[in-house]
């Protein structure tokens, strides 16, 4: 497949630093256009970030620039200014820093909202660079700048143009330090590795205490055993885990640590996965896409909504792909979906339903 | 001075130049300072705004009138339903119209909607003068910001060396 007369799917002026073999042939990431999906899926359900680079105001506030006052802005009082700098992407903020001596502490003084897709730069803004390289590689440093200058706290950090592999382990470690120490309230942190499902997030996203929502894509679990105790999240309410590896009792452990969880959702689990339910505050739990041998809701007294969509089982012989569904202690469960003939096992109670 | 007209409480406004705005006790309470004080029964009379001159005011009046939710034919206090999408986008092109005004201005409506605490209006001030730092150059924000560069040239250069991150 790769010898010289095949066309190659590079365009010229393309990133030097892939490899010259991947110069031929199909480029890495059209040879799995699972991937590509499960990515694309994965976006287009990402929270959507406070701030914005779109300035659907600016006609008005330049058109309104025409008069000549004196320096208006700085007679307003700080927590003003704050409230407009918490409003501005991250560069644009920092940027003030050098406006004048008034503004250099003010930065520093709001907490930082840091979204990586607003790091590429104008025009750029929520396209993400195609492949690893100069691009990704600068906007993977800017974000480590970004995370070391500002003393926090981050209430929101969405981190989804990065293709981290094992080269950056140390930058990882580096990240969720500072993000546990500085706090982080919504977190959204999606790899781009190739193949999937890449390497495993460092076990100190467990210090991360502040976390109310979490979303994880193209990652490897961290393993959980070995964790000190009282790692958890206290205030975490929302988790979307997506195009991830996670053992079993990885997620007991975390659904056993999170004890305000009320959302659940798996986007596509990439290793067979057999999800024990036992939680005391979980109202909504949802799999799909998933390799799932089984759910079962073993206690969950606040679940309303349980969501099981396209999963398929492992297990068995080929053409046996059905997940069991059991439902143990659920009082408050009021939908169950979806449901389909062949595909799932229900087990309510003693009673099991198969066809 | 508090009266009634077609059955809705009304509530009297007076700016510190000393005009009278009669409004209605609903569209008053958009301001969160105001809500406050009618709640604590401290507004019999009529209500003076310090610092926000008639004109500022007016502006403001005009805004709450607009940005009141409507109430149901029982007149149940405002309600905390989220407006149809139409609606919502009506709003929305109504502010961007309300928000052309020069800048000392809308510096002014920044400050009477942070005294006042009307969040929305606080919202739209603030983030027009973001779009203005987020769409231009440094020096050009300088100018439209009127702020003056007090740093010296090294002092400058180290700074930008601080967060040299967000200048590339």
């Amino acid at each position: 497949m790769s010898g010289p007369s095949c066309p190659t799917t590079v365009p010229v002026g393309e990133d030097t630093t892939v490899p010259l073999r991947m110069l031929h042939g199909l480029a890495p990431e059209t040879l799995n256009l699972h991937t590509h999906t499960m990515l694309s899926f994965l976006y287009s359900f990402l929270p959507k970030p406070p701030v914005s680079t779109l300035a659907p105001l600016c006609c008005a506030a330049t058109a309104a620039a025409a008069d000549g006052s004196a320096d208006r802005l700085s007679c307003l009082p700080d927590d003003l200014l704050r409230r407009v700098l918490s409003r501005l992407p991250a560069k644009d903020s920092a940027r003030t820093t050098v406006l004048s001596s008034r503004w250099r502490g003010l930065w520093r003084s709001v907490p930082l909202v840091l979204v990586d897709t607003h790091l590429l730069s104008r025009g750029d803004a929520e396209c993400r660079p195609a492949r690893a390289g100069a691009v990704s590689r600068a906007v993977t440093d800017a974000v480590s700048a970004a995370l070391k200058a500002h003393p926090g706290p981050f209430p929101f950090v969405s981190l989804t143009c990065s293709f981290m592999d094992a080269t950056d382990r140390r930058v990882l470690a580096r990240w969720f330090q500072i993000l546990a120490t500085k706090g982080v309230d919504e977190l959204v942190f999606v790899n781009r590795p190739w193949p999937l499902p890449g390497l495993p997030l460092p076990s100190s996203l467990f210090s991360c205490a502040s976390l109310s929502r979490l979303c994880l894509g193209a990652w490897v679990f961290p393993d959980t055993t070995a964790l000190p105790r009282g790692a958890g999240f206290p205030n975490l309410r929302e988790l979307v885990l997506g195009c991830v590896v996670m053992k079993d009792k990885d997620l007991e452990f975390l659904l056993a640590v999170s004890p305000v969880l009320e959302i659940l959702a798996f986007h596509g689990s990439l290793a067979s996965l057999q999800a024990r339910i036992a939680n005391q505050s979980l109202r909504c739990a949802q799999f799909c896409l998933s390799i799932l041998e089984e759910v079962a809701v073993v206690n969950a007294p606040s679940l309303e909504r349980l969501f099981l969509w396209r999963n398929w089982s492992e297990r068995g012989r080929v053409g046996a792909m059905s997940t069991t569904v059991k439902i143990g202690h659920a009082p408050k469960l009021r939908v169950l979906g979806y449901l389909e003939p062949g595909v799932h096992i229900l087990q309510i109670g003693s009673t099991i339903i198969k066809q | 001075m508090a009266t009634r007209e077609a059955g809705k409480k009304m509530i009297m406004l007076k700016s510190p130049d000393g005009m009278e705005f009669e409004v209605e006790e609903a569209v008053a309470m958009e301001s969160q300072t105001i809500r406050k004080m009618i709640e604590d029964d401290c507004a019999d009379t009529a209500i003076l705004i310090p610092n926000i001159n008639s004109k500022i005011l007016s502006r403001v009046i005009e805004y709450c009138n607009k940005h009141v939710p409507t109430t149901g034919a029982t007149g149940a206090a405002a309600s905390d339903t989220v407006a149809p999408a139409a609606l919502a986008e009506d709003l929305k092109i109504w502010d961007a119209e309300f928000i052309k005004v020069n800048r000392a201005t809308r510096f002014n409506l920044i400050q009477a909607a942070s005294y006042l605490n009307i969040k929305g209006l606080l919202d739209l001030t603030s983030q027009t003068t973001i779009d203005t730092i987020s769409d231009n150059s440094l020096e050009e924000i300088r100018s439209f910001l009127s702020t003056k560069n007090d740093y010296l040239p090294e002092e400058e250069q180290t700074i930008r060396r601080e967060n040299q991150w967000a200048f590339q």
